[in-house]
């Protein structure tokens, strides 16, 4: 079976600079890898190209085996940027997070059952049920985490892209979204998730790749992590 | 008052108020929150070709106004998406080679600036019975699209990158919508005119979202504001014997101002920085015979160690730096 996610020597530039420079990144459907390197290090830049937010200077990626220009299947991708990337709109929790689900939603059509369901569902596992129809510019920096972090969820995704998730998040939240992603990882999810440290996050990595000056210096098993 | 309504000239300027009053917020909502807001004003100025073009040929100011406004807004979206207006340079020059060119046209056409002021600061008294149906379809297809497509445009306005990943089609989505701005331009020429239509786009957006929670809550409200802003003003205009743009701009923004000493306070949050982890002193390891064997990665062990990985080398850990490896 081909990989969820299969990057091959990829190149890419930011505002007329080399960012990443030739990256390879295999990760088969069900395996969870860690996507570490410091500051700057073309971690975000990375996923961003493997989506197609960022263009190929060189080398390739497929989506479950299909090239990246030819991929329709968004439905199966989920993403959730890092924070400090993303604008706050004029929108509620509730507004934000359902519109993660539209990339299984025809368009014109009003959402199914489903739909709903997978949205109070996805609210829920972030604790948001009860910050649902408060507006975002009104939230922490940790709740509004929560919130993309739940948008991505309500789509159900098959490959989930993750860019600092527990950037801000208290511990409990932490604990919960590590809970969540285990049980979608025994389900079969797939998990390509950028982290500073693994925190309850140490026990879903399978492999871990890490970046350094946009070149991948590492790509294999973690023993485990040591703070000094 | 109601007597001047059982005038038709009466009847056709508030139908046709009512029908930008509809049409300018639920496209601005979008405008605003994609911070555009001078998009509308800039249309405007190429909308002004179109006038004096239709001066020229004599033909019907309104279809060949839409026309060029309509071309105008996908040249401004083409030079968007290809990148070229990556400084503001490209758009100030067709605006303002839209606004030069009508007065030039209008002067070829041996009328003036006169003949233009009235598509500047509209001039609703002047509305025909074929404008109402142009208006009409136009105020239909526009107002459709903006809530037939509400969450698609939503998700495109609160992270358009995102919704690329979500395999929404960004493009069009941003076509459509500065598309249905040229329309708002065209259909407001005789409401509020050309220099005014960005206020009608924006000032009840602005308004309602002093007033009202969420994006579709605050889209549904600024229609609403829009719709009552625009009549009332005809009205208020004719009973005054005011100029029908100005007197709906103003009231608009009374509504705004009443809306901000009425709205709930806003409590802003800063996000919070995520913190790095404690880095350690930079210590080179002694040299051993084995280093090289540390970056062999499959011979031993890495741990995570911040944002790094060491490898475990015996009882300590060492980490790549550069060209030779440190004590962790
Ligand atoms: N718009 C830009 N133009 C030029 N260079 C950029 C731009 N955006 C980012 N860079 C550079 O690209 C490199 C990689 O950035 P990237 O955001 O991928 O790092 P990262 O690993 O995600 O870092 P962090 O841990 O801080 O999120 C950085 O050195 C950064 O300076
Ligand atoms: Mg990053
Ligand atoms: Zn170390
Ligand atoms: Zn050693
Ligand atoms: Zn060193």
């Amino acid at each position: 079976m081909a990989n969820a996610l299969s990057a091959q020597g990829v190149h890419a530039e930011l505002g007329g600079f080399g960012v990443l420079h030739g990256v390879d990144l295999d990760i088969a459907a069900g395996e969870t890898v860690a996507l570490l390197g410091g500051n700057g290090s073309g971690k975000t830049t990375l996923l961003r190209t493997v989506l197609g937010l960022v263009p190929l200077t060189a080398g390739s990626v497929t989506l479950y085996g299909t090239p990246l220009a030819q991929f329709n299947d968004w439905w199966r991708i989920g993403y959730v940027p890092q924070l400090s990337a993303t604008a706050v709109t004029k929108a509620t929790v509730a507004e934000i997070v359902a519109s993660g689900r539209l990339a299984r939603r025809r368009m014109l059509r009003p959402p199914s059952a489903a739909d709903h369901a997978a949205i109070r569902r996805a609210l829920e596992t972030m604790r948001l049920t009860e910050l649902a129809g408060n507006e975002l510019a009104e939230l922490s920096g940790g709740q509004r985490q929560r919130a993309i972090v739940a948008r991505a969820l309500a789509g159900e995704p098959d490959l989930l892209l993750l860019d600092e998730p527990l950037a801000g998040l208290d511990t409990r939240s932490q604990d919960a979204l590590a809970a969540m992603l285990a049980e979608l990882k025994l389900a079969g999810l797939t998990i390509c998730v950028v982290l500073h440290e693994l925190g309850p996050m140490a026990d879903l990595i399978d492999n871990a790749a890490v970046l350094r000056d946009g070149q991948r210096i590492f790509f294999g098993k973690l023993a485990g992590s040591h703070n000094v | 008052m109601f007597e001047i309504l059982s005038h038709p000239f009466m009847q056709r300027a508030l139908i046709a108020a009512a029908l930008s009053g509809l049409l300018a917020p639920a496209v601005g909502m979008y405008i605003v929150q994609r911070r555009l807001s001078l998009l509308g004003d800039g249309l405007g100025h190429v909308a002004i070709v179109g006038i004096g073009l239709a001066l020229l040929t004599g033909a019907a100011p309104l279809p060949v106004a839409a026309a060029v406004c309509i071309l105008g807004a996908l040249t401004v979206e083409w030079l968007r998406q290809s990148g070229k207006a990556s400084s503001d340079t490209g758009l100030a020059i067709l605006f303002y080679g839209g606004l030069a060119g009508g007065i030039l046209l209008a002067g070829l056409a041996g009328r003036g600036t006169a003949a233009l002021s009235q598509y500047l600061f509209g001039s609703l008294l002047t509305v025909t019975p074929t404008d109402i149906w142009l208006l009409g379809v136009l105020t239909a297809f526009g107002v459709g699209i903006s809530l037939a497509l509400a969450p698609q445009f939503f998700s495109v306005c609160a992270d358009e990158g995102y919704a690329r990943t979500q395999g929404l089609p960004v493009g069009l989505l941003n076509t459509l919508m500065i598309v249905s701005a040229a329309l708002t331009v065209t259909v407001s020429l005789r409401t509020v005119g050309v220099l005014l239509v960005s206020a009608l786009m924006v000032v009840p957006v602005a308004a309602a979202s002093n007033l009202l929670t969420g994006f579709r809550a605050t889209l549904s409200g600024a229609i609403v504001l829009g719709l009552l802003v625009s009549t009332s003003g005809t009205v208020v205009s004719a009973l005054a014997d005011t100029p029908s743009g100005a007197t709906i701009v103003v009231l608009a923004i009374a509504v705004f101002l009443l809306s901000s000493l009425i709205g709930r306070r806003r409590r802003r949050v800063p996000l919070s920085d995520p913190e790095l982890p404690t880095l350690h002193a930079h210590i080179p390891a002694e040299p051993h015979a084995d280093a090289a064997l540390a970056m062999d990665t499959e011979a031993v062990a890495a741990v995570l160690h911040g944002d790094h990985v060491d490898y475990l080398h015996g009882g300590h850990r060492h980490a790549p730096h550069g060209d030779h490896f440190d004590e962790h």
